[in-house]
């Protein structure tokens, strides 16, 4: 099926441009070279993007000119990709959104990376995001927010806003974030594309530069569910370099998109529509699920108990793994340094004072506190036991519903500056998809309708590494509601002619 | 050393942490190859440097080690272990955080519970083993002038932590628990175990305690570099303890560094509060599994051990205990040994040279087996005296050279002219020589005293400077005397 | 400041305080992957040049730091 308003090959999906490949309609330089229009067009005003290098993508597709089209080329030959900065990226600035990696270029690919690049991605450039992937919004990123190209006073959500922006204004066919508390799938909501978090384990992490290890997964954007699983299906599978990745067959999800839902059961979960959600919100997730019911859905009320507990729960796990994660950055082997004459603790001090923002430095102490010896039973133990309770609680539901739904987020994309000083409301965010991070299991946030004039995303979350079912459901809801939700008006605008 | 009322009441109270360096291919948890002398920095990766975004993967071969070790020192192994990070600041420390194995309540380590058993003064001990676990190896800060320099190829090496059980009671038996545990640890190759190149390392803590009574505050002491070291300093210590109590001071509890030079244990300038390490479960390593069948296969691997070595040089060869037990007391001697009687098959002798004189200029000149000329060139200097091509005495002076500048034996003993005399045609007329010069010692032999023939068969060496054959000279003498 | 940020958090931490967990262990492992060891085979190392490219500074191969107080001991302890 051909997506509608397809004039521009920037905001066609990575399914078409393979398809046109093939029929030697186009090749993988015009194509990056309207990506690359889009993004000059657009950047100025979005800021999707810390590190943009034309040249090298255009070669980059000229290697792929010749055998995008053949039918033995690899599965995403000539597709434009963006990759979140804080993926490591041979020779290529990765910052993770922090002033303290100002400089740093990795001497080694991301697994995912050199999956891509095996898969003939052609990598554009890294996309912003919150500083260590600690944020909501993409405020918290050392070098100024994105803006959310449905409203650019709006924030694209976070931390993987670049990625999801990007994607949402054709600024990048398909691009990978990374969601340690909902960091892909908010955006995505926010932004109006599809965004996974994978089952954690199911993509390695070598090369992911690590916010809290036992959270962080890797997971794809796309403007379609299609291109969501075709994106899944490269990066994927066991890493020997990755000791928590896991030895689960990765199934070709693409194949296994029917879109038919007759029989499967919906789990709603109670405790995700209750007060403190926006209306409009709400009124969009009820309407998809009508949607899915009546396309054979069957509805199940569910309850979560403790999904409540999750937040505080994951406010001590989070910042506690991160704490020693982020420990490394001391201006000794990478990054920034701020010498001055002193001692090593001097050194250590300043290089971090100055290098990391206010939100990172909230949850390294927050993560030390929670270690620290005499709190560790009280704080880390206890959540980490409380994590194992809201897992038991998910496993169980999901023994009695195939999948479970609610919403991404309480409100959709709030203006930037808004919760920038109240970390407690910015957590708040979170509230729905941090459950979904401490019980392992994949969720996917797809577009489903709007609030006012701003997307709403509908989180649909399966069993441990049935991605297929969780695709699934996603499609056959987009399939009844139609892409047309994933244009924001700037694309439009963009295409207008000049004054 | 004070007079004062020292309470030699006091027992002593001595447990030693021993680090060990694995001798596996690889690094603990990267494929970077573990080798010394490499040039700065030569032999790193993403992983041992800690770079954002490396994660760490377990070697198989260093959990081998781990079980091998657990198994010869007779400890439980756990099924299940878990690594933790323990977080603190260094800078050859590259993630500031070093992946270690914590030991609290329910969270045992790799192994637990085992006992090694300590002689002193013909006294045998057992001394418990408290835990054994893995950690990887810290990077090495060289010190210069106004900064610190940093090499990282150590840094990720495998390193096994072997505590004791508090059970040691004096700086001798400290030193020989070293001792055998080295040797055991070499038996069971898993490390080359040398303090001086550092592969094996030992902090010791020390306390005095009335016989019956509670464990007094004890101090940490680090910095010693040789098995002498950690006798003297604890030696050191145990005394400036005991002046304390007999002044009616308090120990206090602190680290101590000892100082080779100046003989002495010095308060170093660390926090005196214990630090907080705010251990927790290392989130990318999943637990270390080690099922009984992966024990079994380990135990059948198992090299032969120092005890079951030395019962069958005693048995097999017919070797004394004293000498079975020198030679087996590092696996080094003893495969030198083995080669020396496989080359030259006459174990005795081959014995009483390696326990004699190359064990004698071992300790001379504080070289180890491994520094000197091989079992081939012993074996060719043992078959020279057997032929006798070169007699025994000549051939003291042989080795000595030949271990010293590991030049063969034969070259030696061509160029300076030793070869001994056994042509008995030559040595007859030096015989007849010396009976001609001697009269008295002669008719001394003739009447029954047989010193003289002693006297006489050193003439004729005298003669030949030192080269007839001493036992074709004797023969030779009497014939010759008892014909007149 | 950053205590009265806090502060919100740290109180809904008290929630956590009241729940019952009694035959609750902590969570063990993230992942369902299991057993995962290298074999002890030696790979390439890094370039010293790779290895030390974003080092703020360095000196005949070596990296360099403010010079340590005191004396840690040779290696880890």
């Amino acid at each position: 099926m051909m997506s509608a308003h397809s004039v521009s090959p920037a905001d066609w999906p990575a399914w078409e441009l393979r398809a046109r490949y093939r029929r030697g309609e186009v090749r993988p330089t015009e194509v990056v070279r309207a990506v690359l229009e889009r993004i000059a067009a657009v950047e100025p005003r979005i800021h999707a993007y810390l590190y943009l290098d034309a040249d090298a993508a255009l070669g980059e597709a000229a290697r792929w000119d010749a055998i995008a089209g053949r039918d033995d080329a690899p599965p995403l030959a000539g597709v434009p990709v963006a990759l979140k900065d804080n993926l490591c990226t041979r020779g290529v600035p990765t910052t993770a959104g922090s002033r303290i990696l100002d400089g740093f270029r990795p001497p080694y690919d991301a697994t995912v990376v050199v999956r891509l690049r095996d898969a003939g991605a052609v990598v554009l450039g890294k996309t912003n995001c919150d500083e260590f992937a600690m944020g909501s919004s993409t405020e918290n990123s050392g070098f100024g927010p994105t803006r959310n190209p449905w409203d650019p006073t709006r924030v694209p959500g976070g931390s993987s806003g670049g990625s999801a922006a990007a994607v949402a204004a054709g600024e990048a066919t398909l691009a990978l974030g990374s969601d340690t508390g909902g960091s892909i799938r908010e955006p995505g909501a926010f932004c109006g594309v599809v965004g996974l978090k994978p089952t954690y384990g199911r993509v390695s992490r070598y090369g992911l530069i690590a916010f809290a290890s036992s959270l962080d997964q890797i997971g794809p954007f796309a403007r379609d569910v299609r291109d969501a699983a075709l994106l899944l299906r490269q990066i994927a599978g066991r890493d020997p370099a990755d000791a928590t990745s896991a030895d689960v067959e990765v199934p070709d999800y693409a194949a296994l998109l029917t879109g038919r839902v007759d029989g499967l059961r919906l789990g709603v979960v109670r405790e995700f529509l209750g007060e403190g959600v926006d209306p409009g919100v709400a009124s969009a997730i009820r309407a998809a699920i009508r949607t899915l019911e009546g396309l054979g859905a069957q509805r199940v009320d569910v309850s979560l108990p403790h999904a409540p507990y999750a937040l505080p729960a994951y406010y001590l796990v989070a910042p506690a793994e991160a704490s020693s994660n982020l420990a490394r950055y001391a201006g000794v082997l990478c990054g920034r340094r701020t010498a001055r004459d002193g001692d090593l603790i001097g050194m250590y001090a300043r290089t971090r004072d100055e290098g990391f923002g206010a939100e990172v430095k909230r949850r390294i102490m927050l993560g030390t506190y929670a270690l620290s010896a005499g709190y560790y039973d009280a704080f880390y133990l206890r959540a980490q036991r409380v994590r194992e309770l809201i897992r038991r609680e998910f496993e169980d539901a999901l023994n009695t519903v195939d999948v479970l739904v609610g919403p991404v987020a309480p409100t959709p994309a709030f203006p930037l500056g808004e919760r920038v000083e109240d970390p407690l409301q910015m957590y708040l965010a979170d509230v729905f998809t941090v459950p979904i991070n401490l019980a392992g299991l994949p969720g996917v946030s797809v577009p489903c309708g709007f609030a006012g004039a701003l997307p709403v995303g509908l989180q649909i979350v399966g069993r441990a590494f049935d991605e297929a079912t969780v695709l699934n459901v996603a499609y056959a809801l987009e399939q009844a509601i139609g892409t047309d939700v994933c244009r924001p008006p700037i694309v439009a605008e963009t295409r207008s002619p000049h004054p | 050393m004070s007079t004062g009322r020292a309470p030699t009441s006091y027992e002593t109270v001595i447990g030693l942490e021993v680090h060990v360096q694995l001798s596996t291919a690889s690094k603990m948890f990267c494929g970077c190859a573990v080798a010394f002398g490499a040039p700065p920095n030569t032999l790193t990766c993403p992983v041992c440097l800690g770079l954002p975004g490396a994660l760490p993967v377990l070697n198989r071969r260093a959990v081998e080690f781990g079980v091998r070790t657990a198994l010869v020192l007779g400890c439980a192994i756990q099924p299940e272990s878990r690594f933790h990070r323990k977080n603190y600041y260094y800078p050859d420390i590259p993630k500031n955080y070093q992946i270690s194995q914590y030991q609290y309540t329910g969270h045992p380590p790799l192994a637990t519970g085992g006992v090694l058993v300590v002689e002193t003064d013909g006294e045998a001990r057992q001394i418990g083993i408290r835990r054994v676990h893995l950690e990887e190896d810290t990077g090495k800060l060289v010190h210069a002038d106004g900064r610190s320099l940093v090499d990282y190829n150590r840094s990720g090496t495998p390193l096994m932590e072997i505590v004791s059980d508090p059970d040691l009671r004096s700086a001798e038996e400290a030193r020989a628990f070293l001792t055998r545990l080295r040797a055991v640890l070499q038996y069971a190759g898993v490390t080359t175990g040398r303090m001086e190149e550092g592969t094996l390392r030992c902090d010791a803590n020390l306390s005095l305690r009335e016989p019956g009574g509670p464990h007094g505050t004890r101090t940490e002491i680090k910095n010693m570099n040789s098995l002498r070291a950690v006798e003297r300093a604890l030696r050191f210590e145990e005394a400036r303890q005991r002046e304390l109590v007999a002044r009616g001071e308090s120990v206090v509890q602190e680290t101590r560094h000892w100082d080779e030079d100046r003989g002495i244990t010095f308060s170093s300038r660390e926090k005196e509060e214990a630090q907080d390490y705010r251990y927790f479960p290392e989130p990318d390593l999943l637990p270390v599994r080690v099922d009984a069948a992966w024990v079994e296969r380990v135990r059948a691997d198992l090299p032969e051990l120092p005890d079951a070595r030395r019962r069958r040089y005693q048995e097999a060869y017919g070797l004394p205990e004293h000498d079975a037990t020198l030679l087996t007391e590092t696996r080094a001697m003893a495969e030198f040994f083995e080669e020396t009687v496989r080359l030259f098959p006459h174990p005795k002798t081959v014995s009483n040279w390696i326990v004699g004189d190359v064990a004698a200029y071992l300790n001379a000149t504080g070289l180890e087996i491994e520094q000197v000329p091989g079992p081939s060139a012993l074996a060719e200097l043992l078959a020279l005296i057997d032929r006798g091509t070169l007699s025994g005495r000549s051939a003291k002076e042989v080795l000595e050279e030949m271990l010293r500048t590991g030049r063969a034996a034969g070259e030696i003993v061509r160029e300076r002219g030793l070869v001994q005399i056994s042509d008995e045609a030559e040595l007859v007329r030096l015989v007849e020589a010396a009976i001609a010069e001697n009269p008295g010692p002669v008719s001394d032999v003739r009447a029954g005293k047989d010193r003289a023939v002693t006297f006489l068969v050193g003439q004729v060496m005298k003669k030949s400077r030192g080269r007839a054959n001493p036992e074709i000279v004797n023969r030779l003498l009497r014939d010759r005397i008892g014909a007149l | 400041m950053f205590r009265a940020q806090l502060g919100g958090i740290l109180e809904s931490f008290r929630k956590l305080v009241e729940l019952d967990l009694s035959g609750i262990p902590p969570a063990a492992q993230a992942s369902p992957a299991t057993g995962t060891m290298r074999d002890d085979v030696p790979a390439a190392s890094l370039t010293r040049d790779e290895a030390l490219a974003n080092a703020p500074a360095v000196e005949d191969g070596y990296v360099v730091v403010p010079p340590v107080i005191e004396e840690e001991g040779a290696g880890a302890s």
